[in-house]
């Protein structure tokens, strides 16, 4: 049997200014969360991703309808109860000062301590199932101050993991990591979802890893609704390359990726050969700017296999020999670059 | 603090040596502070005295009780209010150069007090001078209006104002306007006046009577309990308010009890003391330093221990044991605990860690 965490019915969200009219992000969508459930939000800058986290996460009140957690509307639930069943990880960066990890991990346990925060066996207990399920037990006697961001995510994860909530919200948990350590905390966040049957719910700009990890996305375009299912439905349904798509960027539905538009106005170069070698020249030609095709054209390329591999540029009567792909691709940024130049000015 | 033997019991065996070793220490100051002073009176005088028995000579009994048990006593009160009260405005304004008067309860205070010996200085210094025990409560009280008119001020704003450090630079300009308005109190009056407003400036210890010590203990007893509900309060703003807010903190609720206790600490001991400074912005980071803990469930004994000592010390210096002479209180704080201060940090190479 399915367990609903958060439920959202008829939404809308944004700001109220003053007595204006109110800004609205996003209007009439539903959202749901299940126990164990892995969910991505994506959407351009300036979607309104914040602003929907912070609605579900009862920290702004929506402009229209209501969040459930767990069975309660989250309105009228007070701020501890709310932080018992809800968890989050923000963007904000911390500074703590003094403190090693294990006693800021244990400050996630505010909402289930007494007036004085006193730690009774089950506080303790939590702390340290929260280190080991966020894999932090190598930095638990570190100083806070020292971590890398890496580390440091972990560790706000592992906070929000102490305060033993059914849903966890986090904002751009992968924002300023490099990309091992990106893999590394969704791989960590999906696992969690899955053992601990909690709902988890982040927001992020890495399509590509979202698309790879997530049970489920939620795609806020710029203008436009909500759209909720699996990865693969939002792309074949279009939903991406319409949410993001814009002159520069293409999505390739084949891939699942996005690519740059290419550069044009650069010549056509035949490129002969095969394997990774004439795989990557491709990219580089692709690169900077050169249609790549097999047919005949003024211009050819040829990788050279061997234990050195080279590559043999042809154009007319000369010849030249690169032993890099930078030495092939500046010097035929030259050549064609002028010639294209030169010719249509003659043909023009 | 039922807590205090978990809390040692998780931060190692070095934390629980530390703060018996600073409640011994301020044991040590206290004894001294009552055995020294222009006259030197032995431990064991000291002993028959408290217990009530006849001490060598009569006059170490009157000297004890008249003037150094009370002084003594008020020492540890306000070295203890400014210490907690500097250690609430740093957490609370996230800043490592807060401390209890950022908000300009002092200026306040001592417009109060610049009010009262300065202006009413118009029907004579002499009858400042010659009040005597009135004039010392009058001090006292102008200081308290003085401090409690900047409170309410800031209580009031802070409702309104969302960030807290708007409320800071608020606090700030207040405490130039105010500074501004005693300056040229000051310009307008006879020299005599204004030595009576330094000396007050200069902060002492030995002003507080018996009849005063209850009031200002009450007080400060009244800011130490709010002290204690805001503890776990101020250990959940370590994370910033966002944080705190999604731990179930009542963010505003929780900023105005902080204000209220640290207020109420820093205006009751300005009031009987004069603006003494330092002890509020230093004693935090010696603490945080020592104990190597932003845990408020640690640092709030400690900084009460080491900033009643320091009080205590500090007073001792001011009084140059063995001769007639006092120096400002106030000079003594600050000549004595900069370098104190400078050389724990650098030696340490931990400032930017401590906070």
């Amino acid at each position: 049997m399915i367990e609903v965490i958060l439920t959202a019915r008829d939404l809308s969200i944004g700001y109220k200014r003053g007595r204006g009219t109110p800004r609205v992000v996003a209007r009439n969508f539903d959202v749901s969360l299940d126990a164990g459930d892995f969910v991505c939000l994506l959407g351009p800058n300036g979607a309104g991703k914040s602003t929907l986290l912070r609605t579900l996460a009862g920290m702004q009140p929506p402009l229209n309808g209501h969040v459930h957690i767990a069975g309660r509307d989250i309105a009228e639930m007070s701020a501890t109860e709310v932080a018992q069943v809800l968890s989050v990880v923000l963007t904000d960066r911390v500074s703590v000062g003094t403190m090693t990890v294990r006693d800021l991990v244990g400050l996630g346990r505010h909402p289930h301590t007494d007036w004085i925060g006193r730690f009774a066996t089950e506080d303790e207990q939590a702390v340290s199932w929260a280190i080991r399920a966020a894999r932090a037990e190598d930095l638990e006697h570190r100083n806070v101050a020292e971590l890398s961001d890496g580390e440091r995510q972990r560790v706000m994860i592992a906070r929000a993991l102490a305060q033993q909530p059914d849903l966890m919200i986090l904002d751009e948990p992968t924002a300023f990591l490099d990309l091992p350590r990106r893999i590394e905390i969704m791989a960590l966040l999906r696992g969690l979802a899955h053992t601990t049957r909690k709902a988890i719910l982040l927001s992020t700009h890495d399509l590509d890893l979202a698309l790879r990890c997530a049970d489920r996305i939620y795609l806020l375009p710029s203008e436009g609704a909500l759209q909720t299912g699996a990865p693969e439905d939002l792309v074949l349904n279009g939903a991406f390359e319409g949410a993001f798509g814009s002159d520069g960027v293409r999505f390739n539905a084949d891939t699942g990726a996005f690519r740059m538009t290419p550069e044009t106005g650069r010549a056509t170069v035949a490129l002969t050969g095969r394997g990774r070698r004439a795989y990557w020249t491709k990219r580089a030609l692709e690169r900077a700017g050169f249609r790549v095709d097999d047919v005949e054209s003024v211009c050819r390329v040829d990788v050279v296999d061997g234990t050195n591999g080279s590559w043999r540029f042809e154009r007319g009567e000369s010849t030249r020999i690169f032993h890099s792909i930078y030495d092939l691709i500046s010097a035929l940024k030259v050549e064609i670059g002028i010639d294209t130049a030169a010719q249509s000015g003659i043909t023009g | 603090m039922k807590s205090a033997s978990e809390v040692e019991a998780r931060g190692g065996p070095r934390r629980a040596m530390i703060l018996p070793g600073l409640f011994l220490l301020l044991l040590v100051a206290f004894g001294l502070s009552l055995s020294l002073g222009s006259v030197r009176i032995p431990l064991s005088g000291l002993f028959d005295i408290l217990m009530g028995g006849e001490p060598a000579s009569p006059a170490w009994s009157i000297i004890i009780h008249t003037i150094r048990l009370p002084k003594a006593i008020t020492g540890v009160l306000a070295g203890a209010a400014l210490a907690v009260s500097g250690l609430q405005m740093q957490t609370l304004f996230r800043n490592p150069l807060a401390d209890p008067f950022v908000l300009g309860i002092s200026a306040g205070a001592s417009l109060g007090v610049a009010i009262v010996v300065l202006a009413a200085g118009a029907v004579g210094s002499a009858l400042i001078a010659g009040l005597g025990f009135l004039g010392d409560l009058g001090l006292a009280v102008a200081a308290i209006l003085g401090a409690a008119a900047v409170l309410g001020g800031v209580l009031l704003v802070s409702r309104s104002v969302s960030s807290v450090m708007t409320l800071l630079i608020l606090g700030l300009m207040f405490g130039y306007a105010t500074a501004a308005f005693v300056s040229i109190l000051i310009y307008f009056s006879v020299p005599e006046q204004i030595q009576s407003y330094i000396l007050w400036t200069f902060g002492s210890f030995g002003g507080v009577t018996w009849r005063q010590v209850p009031v200002l203990a009450g007080a400060i007893l009244l800011g130490l309990l709010l002290a204690l509900l805001c503890i776990k309060p101020l250990n959940a703003l370590l994370l910033g308010e966002n944080y705190a807010r999604s731990m179930g903190l009542n963010v505003k609720r929780a900023r105005l009890w902080i204000l209220v206790s640290a207020s109420v600490l820093a205006g009751a001991t300005t009031a009987f003391c004069g603006p003494i400074a330092f002890l509020g912005l230093a004693v935090p980071h010696l603490c945080r330093s020592l104990l190597h803990t932003s845990d408020h469930r640690v640092l709030m004994p400690a900084v009460i221990c080491l900033g009643a000592t320091l009080a205590l010390l500090s007073d001792l210096f001011a009084h140059l044991p063995g001769s007639q002479y006092v120096l400002p209180l106030n000079a003594v704080t600050s000549l004595i605990g900069a370098p104190v201060v400078i050389w724990f940090i650098l030696h340490r190479k931990n400032l930017n860690r401590t906070f």
